[in-house]
């Protein structure tokens, strides 16, 4: 009779077995479900913090244009500015933007002027600050510290009312930003009246960028320097890539718990004097291996399945800030991150597989010993 | 059936249906939430005119790399800004 | 001469850089019948009971069970072929810390279609082995006569067409050992191969249980009328 791959009162009898040795047993699955969690993190890190990045550049202007000189950035005047990118065909929505880096009370922070709708288009509900207001970034202002009275230090100085916090959701966007009005940015970040930072424009299509470049260009009486969104997706993943580098160190660590699990497996599997009775009472080579396999798998399943939900949990909590704060350099609190599973598909399998094959691969080599070992020695071997 | 085999029952089910429960939880997370944790964040940036997330602090070459002074000159950094095409030249200048 | 029930031709056994246990030893066990073998300590019984079983191959000679010669079968097909084989070991090879019920279900869990009806015979078994009372408790904590009982329930279970046991009866009373050979007498009634190696008078003296005998003298095995 051709023999059944599945045998209930064998998975049973392989349940009851790892009851035999219920510490041994609960060891090797807290150290697998360990291993998995370690893996699925150090390989899906990268891709999942760059594929927020790149969902978040999306919104961002297609091109930035900036003036320079000698000593590196210069403001520009808006309306020139303006008038002159409108020349260039293919150019949409040339705005002015009037933005910097200022001291906040927690450390610096991205200051934003917001002149009424030309440049900035707040979404529905929001309504635009006025002189000696501000709109903050959940990152601001520091724990415990008046939420509704914000101090900027640029050029000027400036204290402010915070008319509305915006909400952590946005936190990957304007953790540490804040949005006053036009007047006041430029006041703290020393630009005239009718000077702005730089001009964001869009295009048609993302590929029309690059051709557009020489007209942007020469369309100027000042040299500029024009980085396009793709350019500056580039160093951002270029500058993640370098931070998940670093999670790569957990690689060393990882292999050597795989080793003690792979080890802790083998050492794991059947005396041989059990194994020798086992056979000598009519079970097979291929029962005992299945024996085996059994075993692994009512470890390695659940093992595995809860190490990839707590690595699913840990990245994708919505809010966690666990990653930011390691990778990213924040000395106060972490932007929330809000990621998405989008396109992980592989690296959860390549965690999986990672994790598992070599916990099976020591079962089914201790299982296989065992099968193949003399039963009478075995017996013998026992007395 | 005896109470050790009784639970070793339990291990077995449990063991068989965990993965399965998990799977179809995180199946359903992902088509519940899935592109759409980031959409206020999303928003934000595309209202404010925002060119870099805010997962590096303000100030920081890592959140402002277009930031770097291009009168540098061509010494060879890592932090320098490189040519579009992946060559170094000076900026176009009038 | 190969035809049913077991069969030795010429058999013999030496362990590496040991003398030999056995030499040249012819024998037939014939199905529904009961056979004793006898013979001092140390004569080699438990060593034939292991070659018979297939669990030793013979350094000569052949064994043949039911005219197919399984001592010459590589281990897989013995493995297989040992599924009709019923054992009880000298030394028992019970698993101590497993219960008495799982004990005796070991040998049929890879080929078991339930569980529970595998319990249910081996409750069946011990209740005649007047064991059913600790079915739920560890082996370990049984005296020796019942950890034998155990021992012989395990050889039973699968209904086996050849039974071998190695000195059931030493840890036995005269009770036991009556309610042993009733046992042994109907595996023999339903044609299975029984062979029993033991030097208890209790046994040598039923005459009814065994048609044959044999002695084990030094390396050979002489019929014992």
């Amino acid at each position: 009779m051709p023999q059944k791959i599945w045998s209930p009162p064998l998975a049973l009898w392989a349940a009851r077995d790892l009851m035999r040795q219920p510490l041994f047993t609960a060891l090797l699955f807290l150290s697998l479900t360990l291993v998995t969690i370690l893996a699925a993190i150090v390989l899906l890190l990268h891709q999942t913090l760059t594929t927020a990045c790149v969902r978040l550049l999306d919104q961002a202007p297609h091109a930035v244009v900036r003036r320079i000189g000698a000593g590196g950035w210069l403001p520009l005047r808006a309306d020139e500015a303006l008038a002159r990118a409108a020349t260039v065909s293919g150019v949409l929505r040339p705005r002015a933007r009037v933005w910097g880096v200022v001291q906040g009370p927690a450390g610096p922070v991205t200051l934003i002027g917001d002149d009424g709708g030309a440049a900035i288009a707040l979404p529905t509900g929001w309504s635009h600050p006025q002189p000696g207001q501000a709109l903050a970034g959940p990152g601001v202002l520091p724990p415990g510290s008046d939420r509704g009275r914000l101090s900027l230090v640029g050029r000027q100085s400036r204290i402010l009312e915070v008319i509305e916090e915006i909400p952590r959701a946005g936190s990957m966007a304007i953790h540490d930003v804040v949005v006053v009005h036009i007047d006041e940015a430029r006041a703290l970040l020393g630009l005239d009246p009718g000077q702005a930072s730089d001009l964001a424009l869009d295009v048609f299509h993302d590929d029309e960028v690059r051709a557009l470049l020489p007209d942007l260009a020469a369309a100027f009486d000042w040299p500029v320097q024009i980085t396009t969104r793709l350019e500056q997706q580039g160093r951002h993943l270029a500058h993640i890539s370098r931070s998940t580098g670093l999670a790569c160190l957990a690689i060393l660590p990882l292999l050597l718990s795989l080793a003690t699990v792979v080890m802790a497996a083998g050492i794991w599997g059947r005396s041989p004097r059990e194994a020798g009775v086992l056979r000598a009472v009519g079970w097979t080579g291929a029962d005992l291996l299945r024996l085996h396999l059994y075993r692994g798998c009512l470890v390695g399943f659940p093992a595995v399945t809860v190490g990839v939900l707590a690595a699913y949990l840990l990245l994708f909590q919505p809010g966690m800030s666990w990653a930011a704060q390691l990778l990213f350099g924040w000395s106060g609190p972490a932007p929330a991150l809000y990621l998405t599973p989008l396109g992980s598909a592989g690296a959860w399998l390549l965690a999986v597989l990672l994790a598992g094959v070599p916990f099976m691969a020591a079962v089914f080599w201790t299982g296989w010993r065992s099968a193949t070992a003399d039963p009478a020695a075995g017996i013998e071997g026992g007395h | 059936m005896e109470k050790m085999m009784r639970r070793a029952r339990l291990l077995v089910a449990a063991a068989l249906l965990l993965p399965l429960a998990v799977m179809a939880a995180i199946a359903l997370d992902v088509s519940l939430r899935s592109g759409c944790q980031d959409r206020i964040a999303r928003q934000w940036m595309g209202a404010l005119c925002i060119s870099s997330p805010a997962l590096w602090p303000a100030g920081t070459v890592q959140r402002s790399p277009q930031a770097l002074p291009p009168g540098v000159g061509i010494r060879m950094s890592p932090l320098f800004d490189w040519d579009r095409d992946g060559r170094m030249h000076p900026s176009p200048l009038r | 001469m190969q035809g049913s029930g077991l069969h030795c031709r010429q058999l013999s056994f030496m362990r590496p850089g040991q003398k030999r246990v056995l030499e040249q030893v012819d024998a037939h066990f014939a199905p529904g019948e009961a056979t004793l073998v006898s013979g001092p300590t140390g004569a080699g019984k438990s060593t034939l009971l292991h070659l018979l079983a297939g669990l030793l191959r013979p350094t000569g000679g052949e064994v043949w069970a039911d005219g197919a010669p399984v001592s010459r079968w590589p281990a897989p097909h013995r493995d297989r072929w040992r599924r009709k084989v019923g054992m009880l070991f000298q030394h028992l090879n019970l698993l101590p810390d497993l219960t008495v019920v799982e004990n005796v279900v070991l040998p049929c869990i890879p080929t078991a279609p339930s569980y529970s009806e595998v319990a249910r015979r081996a409750r069946v078994l011990l209740e005649r082995l007047d064991i059913d009372a600790q079915d739920h408790e560890a082996v370990r904590t049984l005296s020796g006569g019942e950890q034998q009982r155990v021992a012989i329930a395990r050889a039973l279970i699968i209904e086996p067409q050849f039974l071998l046991l190695d000195e059931p009866t030493s840890f036995q009373d005269d009770a036991a050992t009556r309610c042993l050979i009733t046992l042994i007498a109907e595996a023999a009634g339903a044609e299975a191969c029984v062979v029993v190696c033991s030097h208890d008078v209790r046994l040598r003296d039923s005459d009814r249980l065994f048609r044959h005998r044999y002695r084990l003298n030094g390396t050979t095995l002489e019929p014992d009328p």
